[in-house]
């Protein structure tokens, strides 16, 4: 078989510049991940109810912004997600850079090409990882409350972040 | 006409399959009779019911994968799936265990049976046997056959084949493999995952480089440059007698794009899409090149190529980030 016995060498990591991400460093992490959470609580508002969330109960996870310097420290309390401020253990922790992440979020790219591609990396527990991975992409868009022009803005911002990457 | 059957682990990605023009998609229940048994992922009852029904009204037929082998005190987890399947409107079953092709075809005498990957049907007899005894009417062949090979099964079968064109590859010693037994105690074979994640662990290293272990076992180390693939035992480097390497398979993906007009003349039946772990964007890009590429084959196979941003586009999602064309172009076995 005429196959390359060599791993694959990456090169294509595309990154915000850093006049977009910098400045998440001038707030503490404390903050930043309140208004996540508060975020998320509104987005996830059917799925909170109906449990499908209880599996991170007095679990830990954190989300690493490579690039930004933050991070975003959340379990789930009884009835939704909070911060985590203490500096214990963390059960998963998650770590990309902002750019990468809002392609996540958005579901335009695959987590696990993200990982093949070295630029999503997953430390701690693995099957929390995975519940929280399959969590997101089995819900449906229209289940989460997330007023459509603020969908609308955020994709085409992408868009044209994406293309001028791109197309140099 | 050759049939595009496109994976989904969730309903957003059956959607996106659906959307993207798959003729079948296939999908799994929530335990360990599919071999795709990860933490979150997989179908109920509840939105098997609205996949369906979705699939159906834009006509696309849905098949489920009941495709791992019932253990002696879980019988009926087996059983309840198939019944599930059955009660859903589901078009196709795809099975491997042969007491569950049995039960399947008693049972439900007027639903499809497949024969699943995990069957490791490999002969034209032994597809044959099947058809005569179960009913099956189409199988799903193992990735160890050659072009010609698969071409030969071909003439003789019964039933149509389905082959895989694209996705994760693995040692495909379908249906008989034990390498995760010996680190996890679990067998894909019967679990339905070869690397469960409460076995997985990735350790970050100072330089920037990730340690991959399964049940404790170190498969593999990746530099901070270096794509990463499944944390399979498979997959990992080893050293053996002194060298250092992917002892068993490297991190690959198959893509048999270019061997579409082949696979059309030889009356191929359906084209299979591996991933049902993977996301909606996988999933939407994938079904996207290869419903364009297989009309585009079927108007014109002598005239048919390979668009190169096709293979860009399947490259950028494989694992390992290559891709091959596998067992189907051996001149050997």
């Amino acid at each position: 078989m005429e196959q390359n016995r060599q791993p694959s060498e990456l090169t294509n990591r595309p990154q915000l510049p850093p006049f977009l991400s910098a400045p998440l460093q001038l707030v503490p992490d404390l903050i930043h991940t309140q208004l996540l959470v508060r975020v998320l609580n509104h987005l996830f508002k059917q799925p909170l109810q109906e449990g499908e969330l209880d599996f991170l109960e007095s679990r830990t996870a954190v989300i690493r912004l490579l690039d930004g310097g933050v991070e975003f420290r959340f379990t789930k309390g009884r009835k939704k997600l909070v911060a985590h401020s203490g500096s214990s253990s963390v059960d998963l922790a998650i770590s990309g850079n902002l750019y990468d992440f809002i392609q996540l979020s958005l579901g335009k790219e695959d987590p696990d090409t993200l990982f093949f591609q070295r630029r999503i990396r997953l430390e701690g527990d693995v099957e929390l990882g995975l519940e929280i991975k399959n969590l997101l992409y089995g819900l449906e868009l229209d289940s989460l409350t997330m007023p459509t022009p603020l969908r609308k803005l955020v994709r085409g911002a992408v868009d044209h972040y994406q293309n001028r990457i791109t197309t140099p | 006409m050759m049939e595009l059957v496109c994976p989904a682990g969730n309903l957003p990605s059956l959607k996106a399959a659906v959307d993207q023009g798959a003729d079948a998609v296939y999908i799994g229940f929530k335990d360990e009779t599919n071999a795709r048994n990860f933490a979150g992922l997989n179908f109920n009852s509840r939105n098997i019911e609205r996949g369906i029904e979705y699939a159906h009204q834009r006509g696309t037929r849905v098949f489920a994968a009941i495709n791992t082998f019932p253990q002696p005190n879980g019988w009926h987890r087996w059983t309840d799936a198939v019944d599930l399947a059955a009660e859903s409107g589901i078009d196709a079953v795809i099975l491997a265990d042969l007491g569950l092709l049995e039960y399947a075809a008693q049972r439900w005498p007027e639903m499809n049976l497949h024969l699943s990957v995990q069957g490791s049907a490999t002969n034209y007899e032994s597809i044959d046997f099947l058809h005569r005894t179960f009913g099956i009417s189409r199988a799903v062949i193992p990735r160890v056959l050659s072009a010609a090979q698969v071409r030969h099964l071909a003439e003789h079968s019964p039933i149509p084949l389905e082959l895989f064109g694209f996705g994760s590859l693995c040692v495909m010693v379908e249906g008989r493999c034990l390498l995760s037994s010996y680190a996890t105690g679990r067998s894909p074979n019967t679990y339905g995952a070869c690397s469960p994640g409460s076995h997985v662990e990735w350790i970050e290293r100072p330089d920037g480089g990730t340690e991959t272990r399964l049940g404790g076992i170190l498969v593999d180390r990746f530099e901070a440059n270096e794509a990463a693939g499944y944390p399979t035992i498979c997959k990992g480097r080893f050293e053996v007698e002194g060298k250092e390497g992917y002892a068993i398979e490297e991190p690959t993906s198959l893509n048999t794009l270019e061997l579409l007009p082949e696979m059309m003349s030889m009356g191929i039946g359906a084209v299979k899409i591996e991933g049902r772990q993977r996301s909606p964007a996988y999933v939407a890009q994938v079904t996207q090149v290869w419903r364009e590429a297989i009309d585009r084959c079927q108007r014109d196979p002598e005239g048919f190529q390979v668009e190169p941003r096709w293979n860009a586009a399947l490259s950028k999602v494989a694992e390992g980030a290559q891709t091959t064309l596998g067992a189907y172009q051996r001149t050997w076995q």
